[in-house]
Formats: C-alpha cells, structure tokens, sequence
C-alpha cells in the first residue's frame, strides 16, 4: 500500500516533467481517432465522405473535447495563459505600427517613474547598510529655529554624562589630508571617537579598531583605512597592518582596514579613506557645533521613554548654561533621523513631489495606450463579435483583450526600465547639487518590483479600458449599422480625454507655480551687484600659512598688486562669497549685555569689499587702510542690525560689544568694544529667497584670530575683457611662488549656482507638464481623428441636408471641448489639493496662484482646441456623396 | 453521446477501472482502448470520447498509466498509453473493490427479486 503510493508519487512527478505542448499532442491524437473511427466505418462500407461526417458525429464537437481533455492537463489554466499571450503576440507583431506608438508611450512613462522612483529609493527608503540602523539615530541640538544642527564637545560630554537613553553615543568630525605627504591626492576621512566601531556596529574586518591609549593626546599615530583605499591604492595587501603611510607631513601606522559595506551613516562621508582617532577636548568655551554625535538607543527604553529623558536633560541644560543656549528654553537635544539631518525635509518633499508628477505623466501615456488598444479594438470588432458568434465565451474574448494589454506593457516595461536606469543617469549627470546617498541610487529589488507593479497596472488599467466595451459588443453590432453614433468604446474615450485633461491641468499648473517661483527668484535683488565680479578662491596654502598673520600679509600684497592692474576697479578680500555658507557671532550693544544677539552675521573684509559688491552706504563711512590693528576697532553693520540695535537711528557713534553674551566673554582678545562708523544696504548673503540677515562688518585687519586662518578669498571688479586669470596668477607668482594657482568663478556663476537647484526642479516638472502636454494633445487628437472616421457616414448625411462647414467644425470640435473641459475642472480642483505641498518649495507665490492656474487652463484648452480643430477640418472635406456610398 | 443502438454508456467512475484492464493487455492507443471495450463487452458498452481522453490524461497525472508516441501496425504515428506499476497496483485495488460493490449490488437484487 505505502509502496503503491511512493510510486505513484513519483510516476506524477516524472509526468510533470515529461509534459510538453500538451494542446499540440492532444490535437494530433484526436486526429488520429477520428481517422481510425473514418476507416472503420469504411471497412463496414460506408462512402468515405459518410464515414467521416459519421465519425465525427460520433467524436462530438472537437473544440468542446479538447477543451475538456486540456482541464484535465496538470496546469491548464497555464497551458491557456500560455496561448492567450503566444495569440497576443502573434497579433501584435501583424500590427507593428500600433505595438511601437503604444510601447514607446508606455516605456516613455515607465521609464521615467522608473527613474525617478529609483532617486527616492536610493536616497529615502533604501536601509542604511549598518547593524541594526533603526536603533541608530543622530542627535543634534535645536536653536530653537528648527533642523538640529550637530553638537559642540561640550554638549556630547554633557549628553553622557546626564542621559540614560543611549547604549552608546559616539562622536565624529570631518578630517581632509593628502595622502603620501603635503603634495599628495586630498582625500576625506573621518576623526572618530573610541566607542565608534562599537555604537555603529562595524568593527574593521582586517586588524582591529583604535585602543584607549591611542585616543589619548600625544598617543600613538594610528589610520585605520577604507576598504576602498585598501583595495585600489594598495593592492588589497593583507600584509599592510603594522606599516606606516604618510597623511600630509604626518606618519601613520595602519592598525585596520574597514570592511567594504563600511559606510558612515549620512552622505556627505561616503567616501570616506581612513580614519583617524578623535581627541575630543571637553571645553566649555569651545562654541563650534563642528562634532556628529550618532547614538545607539537602549534596546529596553521606549521612543517615549528616550524623548522625555532627553527633555528633561535639555532643560538641565539650558538652566544650567544660560551663557550657550541663548534662546533659553527654546533651544533642545533633538534626535534627528538620518534622513533628516542629512537630506532634509526638503529635498524630501521635493523628490514625492516629482514622483506624483511622473505618475501623473505614466498615468496620461497609460490613458492614451489605452486608447490606441480602443481605437484597434473598435476595427477589431467584426472579428470579435464573429468569434463570440463562433461560440467563444465573452470572458475568453476579455481576457484576451487583456492579455494584449498585459504584453503590452510587459514589453514596455522592459523597455522603460532601460531608459529609466539611463534617465537617472542623465538627471544625476544634470543635477546641480550632489544628492545624499547618490551611489545608492540604481536598479534593486525594490525598483523592480516598483516598476512590474506599474507593468501590471498598467497593464491592467488599459486592457481593461478597452476589454470592457469590447465584452459589452452584441451580435447586432456585426450585422450592418457601422454608422451607430457614439459606441461603448467612444465613451470610454470621452473619458479617456477628460482623466488626461485633468492629470495634465494638475501638472501645467504646478509646473506654473514653479516657474513663477523661479522667475521671482531670479528677479530679486541681492542687495549687491554681480556683474563683471569674479570670485577667486585659493585651494590648501603652502607650508608656513597656518597662521591668520601669514595669510594676512599675503591677501594684503596680493590685493595691493591686483588693484594695479590694467582694467582692475577694485579689489577685497572677504571671509565668504556672497550666498555661500558664512559665520555666526554673538554681537550685543556695548554695555547692554541683555541685547546680546547670537544670529548675526559676521564679515571681516578689507576696505573695497563695499565698492567691489557695490553695496551701498546708507550712512558713515567705508573701512579704509588707516583702520589698521593698531588703530581704534571699528565696525560698520547694515540697515536690519541698526534697526534692531538702535530703532531711533542714532546707531553711528555708539559701540558694540562682539562675542560677548551677557556677562561671559568668548575670547579674552575681543574684550574691547567696536565703534560703529557706517550703516550698509542690506544683503541677501544666506540666499535669495531668504530674508537679509542682521549682519556685522569688521575691517580684516582688525579681526586676525583663529575664524581668519584659512585659505584667502578675493572679489574683484574689473572693466569686462580684462584678462584676469592672467593677471591673478602673475600676481600670486610675485607675492609667493609656492602657492598654486587658485580658482576663478564669475560672481553671476555663484548667485546662479544658489538657485541652481530650484532651476534644476522647474525645469523637472517643467519637463513633464510639457510631456503631459504633448501627449494629451496626441491623445485628443487621436480620439477626435477616430470620431470622425466612424462619423463620416453620419457628417455626410448632415452636409448632404445643408449643415455648413462651421456646422461641422462646432458639432466636433464642441463635443471634444466638452469632454476637455470637464476634465480640466476636475484637474483644477485636484490641483488646488495638490499644489499645496508645493508651498513650500515655492518663493513669494501661494500655492492656489490665480495665475498659474488661469495660465495651466488656458495652455490646456488651447491644446486641445488645436487638437481637436485639426482632425475636425478633415471632417469639413468630407464629399456627401462618396460618404454615403460608403457602406 | 450516449450509443443507445449498442447499448449503455460506460458508468461514471468505471471507466478507469475499464482503461485500467484494457491497457493490462497491453501498451494500446486511445482508438484501441474504445474499439476493446466494446469488443469484449460484445457492444454492451460503448465509451464517450468526451470522457475517455480526459480520463486518459488524468490517469497519466495519476501515475497509473504513462503514454508514448509509438508506430502502430499501419505505420501510423499514435500515442500509447500502457500501465505503469502504479496502475497495476491500483488496477488491483479497484478491482477487487469493483467486485464487492457489484456482488453486493446483485445480493440486493437478487434478495428483493422474489
């Protein structure tokens, strides 16, 4: 019995295997029946012609039996699948002018959601390739102004010591050196802090992590390096643990080698080189926020747990430092997801915004395959309804309807996931700014398994779109009226025309709203002049420029021997370009210490900084040589910081007090108030559509301190046609030979390259409207084309009985227009729900702009105006006559 | 497709039992197996070809009998089906169960008869 049953068991599995065309054999068997049962009835002496019909009499309808045998076949229901898509196909290739318009459609929409679904994968969903990252946060401190900014050493230290939230929290700072010495190739790596391989969970794979002694100051110099490093500059040599490599003029001993999925929570260290031990010095005074501070969170305490401990320690904090957190109680320990800190709820919202807009594109080149499939299965509906007539059954015609869809859009899909893996490459190529996680961005399960699900939706959502009517048609449909009037199928393309206007209304009018923005953006004023400005910029200075003195001497020489120059208006020196990231100081009326204002710009310039950038003077006057180090401090501060220091305009004269926050002073040096002698114009230095900051400017001279020791930057006017980089390098030459050449930028290219990423997004979206624009034009022109054709008979009849040609024209043109504008009240009132999450991408226009919706519905109408005038016309030629002999 | 001239239609669920016993004869094509069956029931039977193939494939999903393309007498091109050891086991089985279900079928009769 049990012997019996494995037996079986596997005779049925070796059938599976054996089992080939099935349908094919199944057929040729039947045949050779029939021709047995012929030749008997043959033998018994019947005619041949009677042996047959007898014969076949007797086996039954062969469709019926072989349709039966067939569902007694292991997976028939696959057998049929199988022939509904070889019968698919089969038509498709027959008609390649259809399959080609209706799969570049489709790739063109798959392709491009593809593209960018695989941007907000790489850089929003994808998990962090770290040991549990969901436990992992970064924790930053809120000024009480919104985004955490990350921690001072002090606030790390005061973290550990006060919270018991965290299993480990670990710290680390960027870090640049030349690899083999000064001349070397610059690469980045990190300084970390001891508990770093831990916290993070990725301990070297070669050798080890750093010991404590190593993180003392003065311990030994040791570089753990990257996989990557390893791998391409040292061959991937196992023996490379106890040998040294030289970082600037430094000598290290490699003591480990990172694993390859290292990878340091947060973009910006992506290719990180090495590392080096942290030696965080706890000082209170030590105001940067320069240290990244990445807790693991104790697996025992809740979310709700973790963020009350943290409050409560942010409010010892804050009572117990009045003097750091100057907005008192506002200011907080925060957690911040990685995604926060380091892409920000903008680009966030930036990129669900492109990916609603693409979908909104495939969803149009879906609607107007759709189409194309109705307009083919109306030519096709002789054919089918013959076939319903034969006997087939309605739900066999639908399916294969749908299976035409379904390889459609297979096919599509194939095509569209191509030109998506190329497009983000292209749109990578494009973007202005580097995008977080961008070497995470490229084809994985979940951009597969996103793109096969728009195949099968699309798919689905199409073939359906012309299956249904098709299962609806009637005998009656075959037997003569061709000229019904409005079919089933025409009513799904009214609706077709309507859902495309709509989508593409959603789109032109946020793609109007952006470009409205942007046109405001780029309209305003910065509050200085760009033109005929160049930036120059000095990369790492030579030996002996470590200083703010020896970089002061130089920048000084260089600005005297520029400002000789043929051509050469002016010339300063500035701590940051315009627009560009700038510094913070604490400024407070001299005297006043509860005035104290710890949001102020802070600008150490040379005398022609003013004339250059053509800022204008509102009161006093400029810096000039005589405002040496020597001489009495100065300051000058624009038109925001007067009005909130000194509202009743007595601001020339009185002193300041800088780096001082009520009674603590940062720095022993700046105890000396500063007089101000001038009020300047304010300045959009943070950013355009950003508001002027309170802003403070000392003479260069004055200001030599730690802030000031860093590679020197110049602007200089100059009449248009001097050859400056010429000039530029000579005069560094002459000054010192030993410093490179350094980078020259017009100072348009730098206000450009501050809006260049909200460019980058009009011109996104800009883009796709313009593609739902098209192809929503394509759409109705084909939808109105195909109405006249089926309506020739009809259009002939009415200008056979008089109607005028003007006649004609409304009666089409009006029906399309109708449907047009029905769908574009819908896209109105969809897009007034839509837009707003554009609200805050936007600068100076409200999300329900009158003007962008107006100019979204007036570009849309007059499309499909045209579109639908021009098929329309063709209707107005069409001879009475030749048009009722038609049928 | 009931042949009333030569008699019944194979009662449902006997028909394997019937493909079962004609193909322990020997390896046979479909053809064949109907042309037995009403052979040895001397025409009492007759067989559907509407149920006979999808009984044939399903017996071969079974396991109980395999088939082949084979050449028959007259050179033709056919597919045989013959029993595997599955099919005889089972051909046992159901025999002996047929069997029981017809003598107990006729003891009935039989009894209520008089």
């Amino acid at each position: 019995m049990s012997r019996s049953w494995i037996k079986r068991v596997v005779a049925r599995a070796r059938v599976r295997l054996e089992r080939d065309a099935p349908e094919r054999d199944m057929d040729e068997e039947m045949r050779f029946h029939l021709e047995m049962a012929t030749r008997r009835n043959m033998e018994r002496g019947m005619a041949p012609d009677d042996a047959r019909q007898k014969a076949l009499a007797a086996f039954g309808g062969v469709t019926q039996h072989r349709e039966t045998a067939l569902e007694a076949v292991p997976g028939h229901w696959f057998d049929e699948l199988r022939l509904d898509l070889k019968y698919a196909l089969r038509t498709l290739r027959r008609n390649p002018g259809f399959a080609t318009s209706v799969v570049l459609t489709l790739a063109l929409g798959i392709g491009a959601t593809t593209a960018i679904f695989s941007v907000v994968n790489g850089v929003l969903l994808r998990p962090l390739p770290i040991r549990d990252p969901d436990r992992l946060t970064f924790v930053g401190w809120d000024f009480g102004k919104g985004g955490p900014s990350s921690l001072s050493p002090y606030k790390i230290d005061y973290l550990r010591r006060q919270s018991r939230s965290f299993a480990g929290l670990t710290t680390y700072k960027n870090a640049e050196h030349n690899l083999g010495g000064p001349n070397g190739r610059g690469v980045l790596g990190l300084r970390i802090a001891p508990d770093f391989f831990e916290v993070v969970g990725a301990s070297p794979v070669l050798g080890r992590g750093f010991t404590e002694e190593e993180e003392k100051p003065g311990g030994p110099a040791v570089v753990v390096l990257s996989d990557a490093l390893w791998r391409n500059e040292l061959g991937a040599d196992r023996g490379v643990i106890g040998q040294q490599i030289r970082l600037d003029d430094s000598t290290y001993t490699v003591v480990g080698v990172t694993s390859p999925a290292f990878h340091v929570p947060g973009n910006s260290l992506d290719e990180v080189a090495f590392l080096v031990p942290l030696r965080l010095e706890i000082d209170v005074r030590e105001k940067g926020h320069n240290y990244v501070a990445i807790a693991r969170l104790d697996s025992t305490r809740t979310r709700t747990q973790v963020l009350a401990d943290l409050e409560s320690v942010s409010r010892a904090f804050v009572a117990e430092h009045p003097e750091i957190a100057a907005n008192g109680t506002a200011e907080h320990y925060r957690l911040a997801a990685f995604d926060e800190l380091y892409i920000g709820p903008q680009l966030r919202r930036t990129l669900f915004v492109l990916l609603g807009a693409v979908t909104c594109v495939l969803l149009i080149a879906a609607a107007n395959a759709a189409n194309l499939l109705l307009a083919r299965a109306a030519t096709r509906e002789r054919e089918i309804t013959v076939r319903a007539a034969l006997g087939a059954k309605r739900s066999r015609i639908v399916r294969q309807l749908l299976s035409e869809g379904m390889v459609l859009s297979a096919v599509s899909g194939i095509v569209g996931v191509v030109l998506g893996t190329w497009g983000v490459r292209v749109m990578l190529a494009l973007s202005p700014t580097q995008l977080p996680r961008a070497d995470e961005i490229g084809l994985d399960h979940r951009v597969l398994a996103f793109s096969a699900g728009l195949v099968l939706l699309t798919g689905l959502v199409f073939g359906l779109t012309a299956a249904i009517p098709a299962g609806r048609l009637r005998l009656s449909a075959v037997l003569g009226e061709r000229a019904r009037g409005a079919s089933a199928s025409q009513r799904s393309r009214d609706v077709l025309v309507m859902s495309e206007t709509a989508f593409a209304i959603v789109l032109l009018a946020g793609a109007g709203l952006l470009l409205s923005s942007f046109a405001r953006l780029r309209g305003v004023d910065p509050g200085f002049t760009a033109a005929n400005v160049t930036a120059v910029r000095f990369g790492r200075m030579p030996e002996g420029y470590d200083n703010a003195e020896a970089i002061w001497r130089f920048e000084r020489q260089l600005i005297d021997r520029l400002a000789e120059v043929p051509g050469v208006q002016s010339v300063a020196g500035l701590p940051n370009f315009p627009l560009e990231r700038g510094w913070n100081m604490t400024v407070a009326r001299s005297g006043v210490a509860e005035s104290g204002d710890g949001d102020v710009e802070y600008r150490s310039i040379t005398p022609g900084y003013f004339e250059t950038l053509r800022i204008p003077m509102l009161q006093g006057r400029t810096f000039t040589a005589a405002d040496t180090r020597r001489a009495p401090h100065v300051a000058i501060i624009n038109a925001s910081l007067a009005k909130r220091f000194f509202p009743d305009g007595d601001a020339l004269g009185n002193a300041l007090d800088m780096g001082r926050y009520k009674n603590q002073w940062f720095s022993e040096e700046d105890k000396s108030p500063v007089e101000i002698v001038g009020i300047a114009a304010d300045v959009r230095e943070i950013g355009l559509d950003r508001k002027p900051k309170r802003t403070v400017y000392v003479p260069a001279a004055q200001a030599l301190n730690a802030m000031s020791a860093r590679p020197p930057l110049l602007v200089i006017r100059a009449a248009p046609g001097t050859a400056l980089r010429v000039a530029v390098v000579n005069a560094v030459r002459s000054v010192d030979p030993r410093v490179g050449a350094p980078q020259l930028q017009p100072m348009p290219a730098i206000v450009g390259a501050s809006i260049a990423e909200q460019r980058f997004q009009t011109l996104l979206l800009t883009l796709f409207a313009g593609t739902a624009l098209a192809l929503t034009a394509i759409g109705i022109f084909g939808v109105v084309s195909y109405g006249v054709q089926q309506r020739v008979r009809e259009i002939g009849v009415r200008v056979a009985l008089g109607a005028s040609s003007g006649q004609v024209l409304r009666l089409i043109v009006g029906r399309s227009l109708r449907f047009a504008v029905g769908g574009a009240v819908i896209g109105v009132v969809g897009a007034l729900g839509l837009t707003r999450f554009l609200s805050s991408i936007l600068y100076d226009v409200k999300a329900t702009d009158p003007l962008a919706f107006s100019f979204a519905v007036t570009t849309l109408l007059g499309v499909a105006f045209v579109a639908s005038y021009l098929p329309a016309r063709r209707a107005t030629r069409i001879d009475p006559v030749r048009a009722l002999r038609l049928e | 497709m009931a042949d009333i001239e030569r008699g019944g239609e194979v009662i449902k669920g006997t028909l394997d039992l019937l493909v079962l016993k004609v193909l322990q004869l020997g390896a046979m094509h479909g053809w064949g197996i109907t042309e037995l069956i009403e052979q040895r029931s001397e025409n009492l039977l007759s067989v559907n070809q509407g149920s006979l193939y999808p009984a044939l494939y399903r017996l071969v999903r079974q396991g109980l009998i395999r088939s082949a393309w084979k050449t028959t007498a007259n050179n033709r091109r056919a597919r045989f089906y013959e029993l595997t050891a599955a099919g005889r086991d089972a051909l046992r089985e159901e025999r002996a169960q047929w069997e029981r279900l017809s003598r107990g079928v006729n003891l009935v009769l039989r009894t209520t008869g008089d």
